[in-house]
């Protein structure tokens, strides 16, 4: 079975680009622009990892992260930072909350991005 | 206990207004010097009574000694309270520039990727979207190349620490910069790489300092060149080596190699879109990782350079 894979992401031609890719790469990819929405389709559709921007409208993505790690049915899911700010006070708060790693947008190609996703999954079994 | 106290200063004096620790914070450096001000007055006022018999003159003496210092150190705090202010919006700058500026340049970038990597395209649009692929890939290196040189003063980000595999951090760059080997005619070999070697610091900075060394290797090359990458072990620390035959560095640029905007002659006629800026990243960016750069070469032979990073255990 395709794995799941929910992308919290505020910018359309992200989710576009990355989520069609991801989906040609046969992984099954639910898309959220705000941040309620995305803790929504979370809990909702348990994903077997997230993708999740910081700045989102409507709920940010730490508090996002919070919530989701308070959860029972999602604290294990794996979440990756996809993040183009370098804020250091947010990055070690995404860590610390418990996100798996987080990846400078603008330091990655497609293909690398979906090559960690790839391995955070097979990491995660 | 002291750590609290010293938190409670903090909050009080305002310091963390600009995230600065209690030692380079103006209104407690302030505090600070109002506090040796009036020991210092006690103690030169007994000091003086000792030699001088009327208590006036010794107090009168100590009075406007202590009111030009305290004037001096006024003057010197507030400049360094404008410093941090102009620190402070300096950091908000870059974070909006990071943000606001990178974000649609990654959306021109992968949206463009996306459609190259589509099977059914033609030569004629393969090229163009190549070309938009290229010139978004330039403008993103430019925009971190002066955003890593603007944030090198922080410590913050090289705090972030990682643990992973030097190897697939190599083979990441190199597969990066592969297309543009092939389209410069130069061959990439590696050397001892099978050996896995674990690393725990700022993968990102790391890969950044890499990328502009292989970059410069392909970049500073000859038609049908090589450029090698081996790593050597050593007990306390792991070195890992770019090596290139290439036009070499003259005497006269290798002592202003590592500098800021500095561009070799011999470099600045092959390139001219280089900044200047790549070397000074990779010497800054290693040294604030604990490691070291160095290089040899040969004029119109080649170069290698060295990164030296300890390995802790």
């Amino acid at each position: 079975m395709a794995k799941k894979i929910l992308f919290i992401e505020d910018e359309s031609a992200l989710q576009k680009s990355l989520g069609d890719l991801l989906r040609e790469k046969g992984f099954e990819v639910i898309s959220a622009v705000d941040g309620k929405t995305g803790l929504r389709l979370a809990k909702e559709s348990l994903p077997d990892l997230i993708l999740l921007d910081l700045i989102l409208p409507r709920m940010h993505g730490l508090e996002l992260l919070k919530k989701l790690k308070e959860d029972k049915n999602t604290k294990n899911i794996p979440v990756i930072i996809l993040t183009n700010l370098e804020n250091i006070s947010d990055i070690e708060k995404a860590i610390e909350l418990g996100a798996t790693t987080y990846l400078v947008k603008a330091n990655y190609s497609l293909e690398e991005i979906a090559e960690k996703v790839k391995k955070a999954l097979e990491h995660e079994g | 206990m002291l750590r609290k106290f010293a938190r409670k200063i903090i909050y009080l004096l305002g310091c963390q207004k600009y995230n600065l620790p209690l030692w380079e914070c103006p209104s407690f450096l302030f505090f600070l010097m109002g506090v040796i001000n009036i020991l210092s007055c006690v103690f030169f006022y007994f000091l003086g009574r000792r030699y001088i018999d009327d208590p006036r003159i010794v107090a009168l003496g100590i009075l406007v000694i202590a009111t030009i210092w305290f004037v001096i150190s006024f003057a010197i705090t507030r400049g360094l309270e404008e410093l941090a202010q102009v620190n402070k919006v300096k950091e908000e700058f870059i974070d909006i520039v990071s943000h606001q500026l990178r974000t649609p340049l990654t959306n021109l970038k992968w949206a463009t990727e996306f459609l190259l990597g589509r099977q059914d395209l033609t030569e004629e649009s393969k090229e163009y979207y190549s070309i938009i692929k290229e010139n978004s890939q330039r403008l993103e290196n430019l925009l971190n190349d002066l955003l890593i040189v603007a944030r090198l003063r922080e410590n913050g980000v090289f705090k972030i620490q990682e643990k992973f595999s030097l190897n697939e951090l190599i083979d990441e760059v190199i597969r990066s910069h592969k297309a543009f080997a092939d389209a410069s005619n130069i061959q990439i070999e590696t050397e001892n790489l099978e050996e896995p070697v674990l690393l725990a610091t700022n993968r990102t900075m790391l890969k950044t300092a890499l990328e502009n060394l292989i970059n410069n290797a392909i970049t500073y090359n000859k038609p049908q060149g090589k450029v090698k990458i081996s790593l050597k072990r050593e007990p306390k620390r792991i070195v890992i080596e770019v090596a290139d035959t290439g036009i070499g560095i003259s005497k006269q640029d290798q002592k202003y190699l590592f500098q800021k905007f500095y561009r070799g002659s011999n470099a600045a006629q092959i390139n001219t879109r280089g900044t200047g800026l790549g070397l000074y990243i990779v010497k800054e960016v290693i040294k604030k990782l604990g490691g070291r750069v160095w290089f040899k070469t040969k004029l119109n032979k080649g170069s290698t350079f060295y990164i030296s990073l300890p390995i802790k255990t």
